[in-house]
């Protein structure tokens, strides 16, 4: 078996983590367009 | 087809006092579609939609923000009326205005409605709420009201749609013409505004007889507008105000009374009174609602009452929640081998943001009942008991509502003191405000408190004086703080409408749950589930050597981070996981309780019977120090539960503080100000009651 065939979980799991990480980045970094709060405060303003 | 200059559609713009139907009636005319933004420069929403005439015609529906006069008092009456005027930046002036009237209040109503005529815009009076008009025995004749005003009228009651089609009918091409002024003032007067409006004419100033009027009768416009007017109409002005004065002329005074007169003649003409009928259900229900003593009972046996529907009736809905994530657990589980991803999508995504879906039936339970009240009419009567309250701190009466919403979310509670005429009495309620128990804090006392009290009643109780504490906070910090700021002199009281106890419109009501539901589920959809993947990794990795994975937290990144913050949270008996789930859920309070599921990695256990929650409640009761004492003491808990009352965790409410004092002094100041309160109060608590031996 080659490693990526033993250790393919691990990797799905770090894509999905960094992937996470990532998005979160490029949302905070990224200047707001319309003057709400952020939309996941969770109360649709 | 479209007018104006710019080949841009034509504006309607909704205009009538806050809570007179303007939004309703918005929904109904446009099927609720909406584009919310904002006015430039200023914190204040524009909500707008594009509709369509039945003849076909396109144009642009605006809800301005509710105005009581076009003598402003806050940001958003100001809003309204420089849109109005055309004064406002990037906003043209509305092409037609629906100014929308409560039937049963025409006195209190028709004032605006003139003053709108005197803009020399377009007007059509919607008429509302004439079912309610109509069985408080008052019969009205629209078309005499027309008349009288020289506008039309159309009789409608929002909330059913009665009217509705009829409205639209009205807003035919061409679109209404301007109506005249309706009353004629004494000579001097309608000289000194003739005179003005002339000299402003000949200065190329567009709709002269409309400002003219506003700079010798509106004290408001004079003194903010007038500096901003090209200097030659501002001598000119000058000069008509005091050929006024000399002539012992005040026109505002004499405007008022004009108007008054025009809309007794006008009420006496279109109205007719069927029936007296002496106190009403209303009146007698108000006897208890507003007495100075029982109304306190009054109100704190309703906030009980929803408390305790909250803990009992939604627990079977939760319970349903519980079973479906556990299921949903179980097949993800079985889809894939043992791994890394299996564990991340059963343990980290699954019972993270499970974990606080389950609340989701309590969080709506809890808006639905408070939809209720406000439909019914008992919070206006709320806001009336607290208005002596809120002046005593140096609040205003206008705070409640505010402070209200906060129970909700901090955020729509924070936009709505927009409607607070003072600039510091504003600030002072944003700043206390996070004090007010939202729900996102519900997951963390529903979790938490039956650690402490096993009995229904009993979590009630406890519940009430959670909330009962956050607020009674909230108010003492307002009467330090007002001293501080330099509220001064307590404001004038508001006015304020008492409608009379009515059914609440049950579709809007579960609209507005519905709303929320899906506002909460995109939440945890996004926010939530991508902070609880981050948690996971962080308590995942680095792993721990083979043989030792029972102590997979103390060697992991969320270990090591909770373990180097210890020595901080230690003297508020916590420890590392309590600390690092504290810490998480700075970004979303709910995130505790995915963190602490998380962290304790709750087990499937083999009792079907016990319930999610209750499975996280043993594991942390089951918990022990090196020593073998219990980790998470009552008092432990109790010091958690302080924290989270007093502590603000919501970075979105940081952000819109900000935005709404546009200050990142105060911003900031408030985030470090309520979590070094919390961290105080609960380390009292905690060193408090382990002093006195509990």
């Amino acid at each position: 078996m080659t490693w990526i065939s033993q250790h393919w979980q691990t990797l799905a799991a770090a894509t999905i983590v960094a992937v996470t990480l990532l998005i979160f980045l490029i949302r905070a970094l990224r200047r707001k367009k319309s003057p709400g709060c952020g939309h996941n405060c969770g109360c649709n303003k | 087809m479209s007018t104006g200059e710019n080949n841009t559609l034509p504006k309607v713009a909704l205009v009538g006092h806050p809570n007179v139907g303007k939004t309703t009636l918005f929904n109904q005319l446009t099927g609720e579609r909406r584009k919310v933004g904002n006015y430039v420069g200023v914190t204040v929403e524009k909500v707008s939609a594009t509709i369509f005439t039945p003849h076909g015609h396109q144009m642009e529906l605006v809800d301005l923000p509710g105005c009581y006069s076009l003598t402003p008092e806050s940001p958003d009456e100001r809003v309204t009326r420089d849109v109005l005027l055309g004064d406002f930046a990037e906003e043209s002036r509305p092409d037609l205005v629906i100014n929308v009237v409560d039937a049963a209040s025409l006195e209190r109503h028709l004032p605006l409605t003139l003053q709108l005529i005197e803009l020399g815009l377009p007007v059509l009076v919607a008429l509302n709420q004439v079912d309610r008009a109509e069985a408080a025995g008052l019969r009205l004749n629209p078309q005499v009201l027309s008349d009288e005003l020289g506008v039309p009228v159309v009789a409608c009651q929002a909330t059913s749609g009665k009217g509705v089609v009829q409205l639209k009918q009205a807003l035919r091409f061409p679109l209404p013409p301007p109506a005249e002024r309706r009353w004629k003032g004494s000579t001097a007067l309608e000289h000194a505004v003739a005179e003005l409006s002339k000299k402003l004419a000949t200065l190329g100033m567009e709709r002269p007889k409309v400002h003219a009027l506003q700079l010798l009768g509106d004290t408001d416009y004079r003194v903010k507008v007038q500096p901003k007017l090209p200097r030659e109409a501002q001598i000119a002005a000058r000069e008509a105000a005091a050929a006024c004065i000399k002539e012992n002329l005040v026109p505002e005074d004499e405007i008022i009374k004009l108007r008054t007169q025009t809309i007794r003649r006008a009420i006496t003409a279109a109205t007719h009174t069927m029936r007296n009928e002496g106190e009403t259900l209303s009146d007698k229900i108000d006897r208890v609602a507003l007495h100075p003593i029982g109304g306190w009972f009054f109100f704190a046996a309703i906030i009980f009452a929803i408390f305790w529907s909250i803990f009992r009736f939604a627990e079977i809905p939760m319970h349903w929640v519980e079973l479906g994530v556990g299921h949903t657990k179980d097949w993800v589980g079985g889809l894939l081998p043992d791994g890394d991803l299996n564990s991340l999508l059963t343990d980290g995504i699954i019972e993270g943001v499970g974990a606080v879906v389950i609340f989701l039936p309590q969080i709506l339970l809890l808006f639905f009942l408070i939809g209720l009240l406000e439909g019914s009419g008992y919070m206006s009567r709320a806001t009336f008991l607290m208005d002596k309250v809120m002046a005593q701190v140096g609040l205003s009466g206008k705070s409640f509502l505010p402070l209200l919403s906060g129970y909700a979310c901090a955020i729509p509670g924070v936009m709505a003191t927009r409607s607070i005429n003072s600039n510091k009495q504003r600030l002072l309620t944003i700043l206390v405000l996070p004090w007010q128990s939202c729900t996102a804090r519900l997951p963390v006392y529903a979790i938490l408190i039956p650690l402490l009290i096993p009995s229904v009643l009993g979590q009630t109780t406890m519940m009430f004086f959670i909330y009962f504490l956050g607020t009674g906070t909230a108010l003492g910090v307002a009467w330090l703080l007002s001293k501080r700021i330099g509220v001064g002199e307590a404001a004038p009281h508001f006015l304020l409408e008492l409608p009379p106890y009515r059914l609440p419109d049950f579709s809007y009501v579960f609209r507005h749950v519905l709303d929320r539901a899906l506002a909460f589920l995109r939440k945890a959809g996004s926010l939530i589930l991508g902070i609880v993947i981050l948690l996971w990794a962080l308590g995942t990795y680095p792993k721990a050597p083979s043989g030792e994975e029972q102590d997979q937290f103390n060697y992991s990144a969320m270990g090591r981070i909770g373990h180097f913050i210890e020595p901080v949270v230690k003297p508020l008996g916590w420890d590392a996981r309590l600390g690092t789930a504290t810490l998480a859920s700075f970004a979303a309070r709910e995130v505790f309780v995915s963190q602490v599921a998380v962290s304790f990695a709750v087990e499937e256990n083999e009792d079907d019977d016990e319930t999610f929650r209750a499975q996280i409640r043993t594991a942390m009761t089951d918990a022990k120090k090196s020593d073998g004492s219990p980790a998470y003491p009552p008092l432990t808990v109790l010091s958690v539960l302080i924290f989270y009352i007093y502590a603000l965790q919501c970075l979105p409410t940081t952000a819109v503080v900000q935005r709404e004092t546009k200050s990142w002094k105060w911003a900031l100041a408030q985030l470090a100000g309520m979590s070094l309160f919390a961290y105080l109060a609960a380390l009292i608590v905690y060193q408090g009651g382990s002093l006195l031996g509990f």
